[in-house]
């Protein structure tokens, strides 16, 4: 376990350095204080909008993090010759991606908060509020999301560079949101192959609405059933467990060449 | 002092030549607009958006629909309702539909604007936040300056001074209601083709309220002629002939014009907020 979480730390301190969480907090500073400049008709006490618009930021920026931090750890090892003295030590394969996805995972989950945070003083200075526990309760499932937007990132990026990873991850997360939702509907108008094809995407992808509570924060709708909520979280993990397994065994037996380490 | 490396000059000639030519023709694209008296900011609009801005507009207005909706979208018809994932997202994020409704209405304004602000051309927009504003949240003075901005920014438009006939008329302002149906009465069919349903619609509310106001004055020979010019656009309305036969006759009709306009308004504001949507049953507006 304190493999685990020295490789975690190393995570951080990479991306502390390399300040991608800055310029999402300033982009999203900037685009709120725009939202927040806007004169609507004269009218006073809009608010609404500000964490609409704020909430789905934070879900872009979190997403953005979460494939660029996960799909870049393990291929930046193999590109800078880090991994040979790093398996040399008494690491084993899975401690080092458990280790790498805690990392990541627990780096974009901290940015969340802070966008989480950002979003909440804009919305409360104007006026607004969003009850405290359906925020948390959006907050965790969120979190779950990213754990799971990670996960998968890292499966791929065992077997390819950072960019073919961060690519592959993002059509895949980007389908699996905008897409499968709707796959239903599709089904409603399609028969014969395409229709079994569109079924075996919905059954195949990640299902990334379960996590999205944005709706019930926004329109205060009250917090979601306990029992609804720990489904959600509990097949959120299941994937996590299920995708790390894929990278762990995609990853276990993977041969390393100094000579791809040295050509950079 | 900093120094550019020779081998980037050819680049940083090319970048700033670039950023001068797109200053440059931004400049003059604004003030030809002000020769040709085009709006300069559509100019600059157009510019930087091109016709995405329709697109964005009209995607900015479905956005204050889902708002009225409290968030929840169209839903389209699905092969299969019953499964773990749908009955697990319709938890996390109900689909039941529920309209906004009061002040609440004014958290969709910020829409309506952005809408306007992409494409000052979307009149609908214009009617539809003077409505809001208006009807919802009770500033019927802010309705009358955004229907005056949709009467500048789309000038032949008839569909505008009758909103803000409208709205003078809940005010019991008959003088600036007068105006504005004349204007509007002087303006139609706009873009429209005379014979459309809307036009022919429009027309007659013009002119229904405009005869109204003139009995209102005592003018009953305008009011007469107004009636008869509904009644050859719409014969099956013969409740107008029984009111212009009183007229005639110098007789009160039996539903006093103030009456009338009052529950035609009414009538028009329910049809107006109407949820036209077949997603749902009316027992699904009450709150979850």
């Amino acid at each position: 376990m304190t493999k685990i979480l020295t490789i975690a730390h190393i995570v951080w301190l990479e991306v502390i350095r390399r300040k991608d969480v800055y310029v999402l907090l300033v982009l999203m500073g900037c685009l709120l204080a725009t939202l927040v400049s806007l004169n609507v008709f004269g009218l006073g006490g809009v608010v609404s909008y500000i964490l609409h618009i704020g909430l789905l930021m934070t879900w872009l920026f979190a997403w953005i993090l979460a494939v660029n931090v996960s799909a870049r750890e393990l291929p930046q090892e193999e590109v800078r010759g880090t991994v040979f003295p790093l398996l040399a030590k008494p690491v084993t394969r899975l401690e080092l991606v458990l280790g790498k996805w805690l990392g990541a995972w627990s780096v974009v989950t901290a940015a969340l908060l802070l966008f989480y945070a950002l979003v909440m003083v804009v919305v409360l200075a104007r006026g607004g509020y969003a009850r405290p526990l359906v925020l948390a309760q959006g907050f965790a499932l969120h979190s779950v999301a990213v754990g799971v937007m990670a996960a998968l990132a890292m499966a791929f990026s065992t077997r390819m560079n950072h960019d073919a990873a961060a690519s592959l991850s993002y059509v895949v997360t980007a389908a699996s949101f905008l897409v499968v939702p709707r796959i239903p509907a599709f089904i409603a108008i399609e028969s014969g192959l395409h229709a079994n094809l569109l079924m075996a995407l919905y059954n195949l992808l990640p299902h990334f609405e379960v996590f999205d509570m944005r709706r019930r924060i926004s329109f205060d709708y009250g917090p979601t059933p306990w029992i609804a909520f720990f489904e959600a979280l509990a097949y959120g993990l299941a994937l996590i467990v299920f995708l790390l397994t894929l990278a762990w065994l995609a990853y276990r037996h993977k041969r390393f060449s100094r000579a791809a380490a040295t050509n950079l | 002092m900093m120094t550019v490396s020779p081998k980037l000059w050819p680049w940083v000639v090319l970048g700033t030549s670039a950023v001068m030519a797109f200053s440059l023709s931004c400049v003059l694209a604004t003030a030809r607009a002000r020769e040709s008296g085009v709006e300069p900011r559509l100019a600059e609009l157009e510019r930087v958006l091109g016709n995405s801005r329709l697109a964005l507009s009209s995607y900015f207005i479905e956005m204050a629909d889902v708002y009225f909706h409290k968030g929840v979208e169209h839903v389209e018809k699905r092969a299969f309702e019953s499964g773990f994932f749908q009955a697990l997202s319709k938890d996390i994020s109900p689909e039941r539909v529920v309209h906004m409704a009061g002040q609440n209405v004014k958290e969709m304004m910020p829409w309506i604007w952005l809408a306007i602000r992409s494409d000052p051309h979307n009149l609908n927009a214009y009617l539809v936040g003077a409505f809001l504003l208006s009807r919802e949240v009770g500033r019927p003075d802010l309705a009358h300056e955004l229907l005056r901005e949709a009467q500048y920014n789309n000038p032949k438009n008839y569909e505008a001074p009758l909103e803000d006939a409208r709205v003078y008329l809940k005010e019991k302002n008959t003088p600036a209601a007068k105006h504005a149906l004349d204007v509007g009465l002087a303006f139609w069919p706009g873009g429209k083709m005379p014979q459309e349903a809307n036009a022919r619609e429009d027309k007659a509310a013009l002119l229904l309220y405009r005869a109204l106001l003139n009995e209102i004055d005592g003018e009953d020979d305008a009011a007469i002629a107004r009636y008869q010019e509904i009644l050859g656009l719409f014969p099956q309305r013969t409740a107008l002939q029984n009111r212009i036969d009183s007229l005639r006759h110098g007789g009160q009709p039996s539903v006093l014009a103030t009456r009338l306009w009052h529950d035609t308004l009414v009538n028009q504001d329910r049809q107006g907020g109407i949820c036209q949507s077949p997603d749902h049953a009316e027992e699904d507006d009450k709150a979850p």
